[in-house]
């Protein structure tokens, strides 16, 4: 091929041949029909030439048609119509995904072919050729077990997705994989990324099927990183090393061991520590310390595994241990390895993340293994569909390449020491759990994880000030887990009194008194923090910073919503003097009558040494959390009913699904959920039906889904859950009920239902006929259990316009 | 026929040897073992020359690999398991290299641990 050639886009199109003689185009062509419209060999031989001649080259026949390929300009002059060159992805993903990804040529006729005239008794018509666009494979195949996916879940665990958010992407930095092979799947042009292959072994044919995913582990961390891969087939670790060094690396990441110690392999690898790379080196997995893994000089990588609740625990699967290290001065004391850790699954297999392979290869065939369940099959489509679920050491080790890459660009003049330091110093702590030898972790560095789970945000920042938006929060953007609006780090109190979170209902009419809790998961103390409180009408978006309220708020008396703190240690908590809270007026907020005792409360944590990035989100800025209250005090034996607005969103388009999750809440207690009547948007009536019928589900027992509901665009509707107390319970039970309602998959609203048991009340409200009545009033025992309301001021019971019994005269 | 993978370490340009036990490698003193340019070019002329192929090369060494036989022929071992710890060395070999070793076994970390080369394969 001439350099001309290699450098020319061509223009691709396809000619449609006339019917051979004696026969006649159908008007739609059919399976039965299609040879109708064949041309005869003569023709289509004729037409071939005849294309050729005019310069074109022939890429394709059949009785059908000719594919051909020529210069546009040699298209536009013989079909008489101008080409526009355009240029396109050929694999659809979100745009985020796609900057990476190298464009493909397309020509877009400005009208239609012509078909001259010396060709109109051979072809019928012409036409340019589509663009072509891939799909399906560049998705990892559903899993129905607890499992990561690349790149969101290894970035987020990793905590690598705060360090892109702040900038650090592992830019200028050169990454090398030497590993099995690197196949072109799918998901590298789907995701962005592209790999240099050094070397002449075939480095895209990954027929054992490991490097090709284990890569994939880097570039979720690290993907502004510049990659190279060296396979490390048909030539020794020795020869992969002097490869790599070809591409002058900064961070070199292996995942394999050799066998028997290789005195050659160790000089190698110091030379390139030695040279400016950072190796790193997996320790291994189940068995002993593998080597160079338990070399001192290497970053020797072990395995963590974080289950669905954010939970961190040494894996179970990785190796660890102590040994003297191979070529070590005789007398060298055993050392213990590894020396860090990333993301592992546990045993028997490892099976934890979900990355590409080559279709067939030996990877993707062992852990299909014929098909077998989860945890001794991975449980993909089968073993031949270029994914597995796996994980190991082999993915621990890019994962922490990919970290030292964050650090390099943060501190390009680092040494492969100080790269190390870092990576020590930007661990996270694991304290629980056993390596595959049987080694505990346990507070500070320990024998099974070492130091603990690198962060990509500590690598790069040395402070992270944070909320736990949940009891499972880990602190990683974006949080995933659920509840996330349950944050246990901003509670409410009656005094001000320092006392611990004990789910007060705030009370409008009086003064309460609100507490936050800043954490810092850095390694550097936050000098100072600047708390900001707010709160939200809980039935309107809470879109920062217009929802945001401060009204009601006061710091020493006077109106404010800021506390500073400082500073806060690395790895510590400290919390705020309490913030005076009078809260708003009921009748204020958008639906009093259902949401009297409702609050959401917002938490901005703002600190120059960790700047918020995501301005009122959430689940994207740990600086961020809120926490949602609704408590109601009832009696024994008594009902109360949440309502909750299920509804469309703008721009969020899906079925609405809702969790009823009432583990929070004693057997004996019964939950129910059922349909009310629905409400138009801005009117006080329902008439407008929302949502596709709400099934009744009575008795609630565990966590249940409901069925997806069908939303009308603009509509709400209220659907109620109840929560019957019991007749034996007792003053100061609380029953916990929680309610997500997700929206094509994303969580669009949350609410917390905390029944509070009281064996008595100041003042009891009949639902029904609107009368309040003081406690002792023969006239409570009339009330239905279902029409019992508490209330615990006349205030309250003024707001939520109840009349005064005639006879207790409240 | 089973291709061997090895490693000429080639004599260094500071003359000190680094399988001397008493002066371990490490990363500070690496330089100090590194060959001059031309002795790395010599070596891997005369392993090609003598029928291997070069597959990467540096400033401490070569790798190479062969045909079994040519291994053993030209080195006169008996490959056998376990592996000697060094081969004998040509003589139009020994000016520029210091010892000659076969490759460890390669063994990637997922559960099947075997030993990725294409004579597995096949």
């Amino acid at each position: 091929m001439s350099m001309l050639e290699r450098q020319t886009v061509l223009a691709h199109a396809y000619v449609a041949l006339r019917p051979a003689p004696g026969k006649a185009r159908p008007d739609s062509i059919t399976l039965e029909n299609i040879r109708q419209c064949h041309a005869s060999e003569d023709m289509v031989e004729k037409a071939a030439q005849t294309l050729e001649r005019e310069g074109f080259k022939v890429t394709g026949r059949s009785p059908l048609g000719l594919s051909i390929a020529g210069p546009s300009e040699l298209v536009a002059k013989v079909f008489g119509t101008p080409l526009v060159r355009t240029a396109y992805h050929p694999i659809e993903g979100p745009p985020a995904r796609m900057r990476k990804l190298q464009a493909v040529t397309h020509f877009e006729p400005q009208a239609e072919l012509v078909v001259p005239e010396h060709l109109k008794d051979l072809v019928e018509s012409a036409r340019m050729a589509p663009k072509i666009i891939f799909y399906g494979t560049a998705d990892a195949p559903a899993l129905p077990y607890h499992h990561l996916d690349v790149p969101e879940d290894v970035a987020r665990l990793i905590d690598a997705h705060a360090a892109h958010d702040h900038g650090f992407t592992g830019t200028g930095v050169r990454l090398c994989v030497i590993d099995s092979g690197f196949h072109p799947h799918e998901w590298y042009a789907a995701h962005g990324f592209a790999i240099t292959l050094l070397g002449t072994n075939t480095p895209d044919d990954d027929w054992y099927g490991h490097g090709t995913g284990i890569t994939t582990n880097a570039m979720a961390v690290a993907p502004g990183a510049q990659f190279f891969g060296v396979k490390l087939m048909d030539i020794s670790a020795t020869a992969a090393f002097q490869l790599a060094q070809t591409a002058s690396p900064n961070v070199i990441t292996c995942s394999w061991g050799v066998s028997p110690y290789d005195p050659n392999l160790r000089a190698e690898i110091l030379n390139a520590i030695a040279g400016g790379a950072t190796v790193c080196f997996a320790v291994g997995n189940g068995g002993p310390v593998g080597w160079p893994g338990s070399m001192p000089e290497v970053v020797s990588v072990g395995g963590v595994y974080i289950d669905e609740h954010g939970t961190m625990q040494a894996s179970s699967y990785a190796s660890s241990g102590a040994v003297v290290p191979p070529g070590s001065p005789p007398g060298t004391p055993a050392q213990q390895f590894p020396h860090v850790s990333g993301l592992t699954g546990m045993a028997p297999m490892g099976i934890y993340i979900a990355i590409p392979t080559q279709d067939g290869s030996s990877c993707d065939s062992t852990f299909y293994a014929g098909g077998a369940a989860f945890p001794n099959g991975d449980q993909t489509p089968s073993g031949a569909d270029g994914w597995l679920a796996a994980s190991g050491t082999s993915s621990a080790c890019p994962q922490v390449a990919g970290v030292a890459a964050l650090i390099l660009q943060a501190n390009p003049a680092f040494t492969p020491a100080q790269v190390r330091t870092a990576l020590e110093q930007c661990c996270r702590d694991v304290t629980a759990g056993a390596s595959a030898s049987g080694q505990a972790a346990g507070p500070g560095t320990d024998p099974a994880t070492g130091v603990g789970l690198v962060s990509g945000f500590i690598a790069v920042n040395p402070v992270d000030v944070w909320c736990k938006d949940s009891a499972d929060d880990n602190g990683c953007v974006p949080d995933t887990y659920d509840w996330p609006w349950t944050s246990p780090d901003v509670w409410v109190r009656a005094a001000d009194d320092h006392g611990p979170d004990v789910n007060y209902a705030p009370e409008h009419g009086q003064a309460n008194y609100v507490t936050v809790r800043v954490r810092n998961r850095g390694r550097l103390p936050a000098a100072t923090v600047n708390v900001r409180l707010y709160w939200a009408d809980p039935n309107l978006a809470i879109t920062w910073p217009a929802a945001w309220q401060t009204s009601g708020l006061l710091v020493g008396g006077v109106p404010g919503n800021l506390r500073t703190v400082g500073p806060v240690a690395a790895g510590g908590e400290i919390e705020t003097e309490a913030f005076e809270w009078w809260p708003p007026d009921p009748l204020a907020l958008s639906h009093p009558d259902t949401d009297y005792g409702h609050a959401c409360l917002l938490v901005r944590l703002e600190c120059a040494q960790d700047p918020i990035v995501h301005e009122g989100d959430l689940a994207g800025d740990n600086n961020i959390a809120m926490r949602n209250i609704h408590i109601v005090d009832v009696l024994p034996d008594t009902l109360y009913t949440y309502e909750i607005g299920v509804g469309a969103i703008k721009g969020l388009e899906g079925k609405a699904v809702l969790t009823i999750d009432r583990t929070g809440a004693p057997a004996d207690v019964t939950i129910k959920l059922k349909p009310l009547t629905f409400r138009a948007p801005g009117s006080t009536k329902f008439p407008a039906k929302a949502v596709e019928a709400v099934r009744r589900i009575d008795n609630i027992t565990a966590k249940v889904h409901t069925e997806p509901l069908k939303l009308v665009r603009g509509a709400r509707q209220r659907i109620g859950v109840t929560i019957k107390a019991s007749p034996k319970a007792c003053a100061g039970d609380k029953y916990v009920v929680r309610v997500n309602q997700t929206v094509g998959g994303r969580l669009t609203g949350h609410v917390t239902l905390v029944a509070r048991v009281v064996d008595k009340a100041p003042y009891v409200g009949d639902r029904g006929t609107k009368v309040v009545h003081k406690w002792g009033c023969a006239e409570i025992a009339k009330i239905g259990a279902a029409k019992k309301v508490v209330l615990r001021t006349m205030n309250t019971a003024k707001a939520l316009r109840y009349h005064p019994c005639p006879n207790c005269k409240p | 026929m089973e291709t061997v993978q090895a490693y000429a370490a080639l004599r260094s340009a500071s003359g000190r040897s680094r399988f001397d036990p008493g002066a371990p490698v490490t990363t500070a003193n690496v330089r100090e073992f590194h060959a001059d340019p031309e002795t790395r070019a010599t070596a891997a002329r005369i392993l090609t020359a003598l029928g291997f192929t070069v597959t990467g090369s540096g400033p401490l060494g070569v790798s190479f690999s062969g045909p079994a036989d040519l291994v053993e022929r030209i080195f006169r071992v008996t490959l056998a398991c376990p592996p000697p710890a060094s081969l004998s060395i040509p003589d139009e070999l020994a000016p520029v290299v210091e010892r000659v070793s076969l490759s460890g076994e390669v063994t990637f970390w997922d559960p099947t641990t075997r030993r990725g080369s294409v004579a597995d394969k096949e």
